[in-house]
């Protein structure tokens, strides 16, 4: 998809929010891992308006998002921009604009895996996908998590749903619309 | 009243949140359902995935709930809240609904028009000071105890009040008996499931939060949510981090055996007596 139809398609889904933007900057600092981000909001939101969406999805910066919410808590125009955050890393997987190899998306898909695979999350099963890409962070665990199995605590057999395929193919459901 | 009771993921694992629940809700004679077969409610990673798949995870939680007889469900779990919440807002629009419902008729299973959900603090604040009084210890009244709510129970799909101080959790722990710390720390983020590929961005977080709580000298935290205690308890700041069904339970007599303190990773035995 070429940038234009990119663009359209980002304000189609509720992206054209940021058409209200006043450039403040309050989304920016009230966001707690702004520091690891190349644009954050206020910036990423420039980028776009301006035509180089492109730029925005390739960034780094949806993946820093923790979901706290302050940023649209606090913002005067009242723009959903966690919301809009949500939209650019979908869209950013969907037309393979993210970035390869970010910690976070190897973390999420660990997560989805998970979900996919038995219908609920179990920490042990979700740092062990994780593991097989980034073995020094969960490495690092490894202190933590004896000290989780002393208080009973570290799940090793996995919780799952009666019926995780059944499940999985009601998520599959909306794949072609 | 009867409550459908979605204990989400990391609940059954938590330092003492199942235990400490159970002991309290069962002191109170408060009724919850668990949700039979529930799955994840997607937490924050799903809606980055898909709007529909993230919608059809927390559309079957609501279709059992339904089944099973209930209009609301209750959580102990911030994430669980808000992804619901969120969820329950959007399922509103008419054609969303229909999408979802006609998948989760695979499962035959009846997506309801309207739920409610609320977290279990909101159903533990409701509750009258003389029925809390009873069995209290009288040493509650000397623990200063400094309320964490982390960010996702006050952010927009709320309904707890002001979303910078909510003062829910401060107004209950003074009906139980508790001194209340004031601090600036209550609804900043502890970096939750990004702790895990960004440690040491996120300790900057948990340290500037546990910094100024122990500042105000506070003799303990009180937690809602299992990734913030997570969180918190992990850096291992000397300051025990405990659940507010924790404290809940100590207020109201019961032996702290049975409230799940030995799982806590930072000691609470300095509060106990």
């Amino acid at each position: 998809m070429d940038s234009i139809n990119l663009q359209n398609l980002f304000y189609e889904l509720d992206g054209d929010s940021i058409l209200r933007c006043i450039q403040c900057g309050t989304c920016s600092a009230s966001c707690p891992l702004t520091d690891e981000m190349e644009n954050a909001p206020r910036e990423l939101f420039a980028l776009i308006r301006d035509g180089n969406i492109t730029e925005a999805l390739s960034s780094e910066t949806p993946w820093y998002c923790v979901s706290c919410y302050k940023c649209m808590t606090r913002c005067p125009k009242e723009i959903p921009v966690t919301e809009i955050i949500y939209t650019l890393k979908q869209l950013a997987v969907k037309e393979g604009y993210a970035p390869k190899n970010h910690k976070t998306i190897s973390l999420n898909s660990s997560f989805s895996n998970c979900i996919e695979k038995k219908g609920k999350v179990t920490e042990s099963a979700v740092m062990k996908c994780y593991g097989l890409k980034h073995p020094i962070d969960v490495s690092k665990k490894i202190p933590l998590a004896f000290k989780m199995l002393k208080r009973n605590r570290l799940e090793i057999i996995t919780q799952k749903t009666k019926n995780p395929s059944l499940l999985k193919k009601m998520l599959e459901m909306g794949d072609d619309k | 009243m009867k409550y459908s009771f979605y204990p989400g993921c990391a609940f059954k694992s938590s330092a003492g949140y199942k235990e400490s629940f159970e002991a309290v809700i069962n002191e109170l004679n408060l009724k919850f359902e668990e949700i039979e077969d529930w799955n994840c409610c997607g937490a924050t990673v799903t809606k980055g995935v898909d709007d529909f798949k993230s919608l059809v995870l927390t559309g079957r939680i609501f279709a059992i709930a339904h089944r099973q007889g209930y209009s609301v469900i209750a959580t102990g779990c911030n994430a669980c809240y808000t992804t619901l919440r969120k969820a329950a807002k959007k399922l509103s629009e008419k054609d969303i609904w229909v999408k979802v419902k006609e998948a989760l008729l695979l499962e035959e299973l009846e997506l309801p028009e309207k739920i409610e959900i609320k977290h279990l603090l909101e159903i533990l604040a409701d509750i009258p000071e003389k029925t809390l009084s009873k069995n209290r210890p009288s040493y509650i009244n000397d623990i200063s105890v400094a309320s964490y709510y982390g960010c996702q129970l006050t952010h927009p799909f709320s309904n707890v009040g002001d979303a910078e101080k909510p003062g829910i959790m401060e107004d209950f722990l003074k009906k139980l008996g508790f001194q209340v710390t004031e601090h600036s720390a209550g609804t900043l983020c502890c970096g939750a499931s990004l702790a895990v590929p960004h440690e040491d961005k996120c300790k900057i977080l948990i340290d500037r939060i546990l910094g100024e709580i122990k500042y105000r000298k506070a003799d303990v935290v009180s937690t809602i949510c299992p990734l913030c205690q997570f969180n918190l308890d992990s850096q291992n700041k000397g300051i025990p981090i405990t659940y507010i069904t924790q404290l809940t339970g100590l207020a109201l007599g019961i032996a702290p055996s049975k409230l799940g303190f030995d799982k806590l990773l930072t000691s609470a035995s300095g509060i106990i007596k």
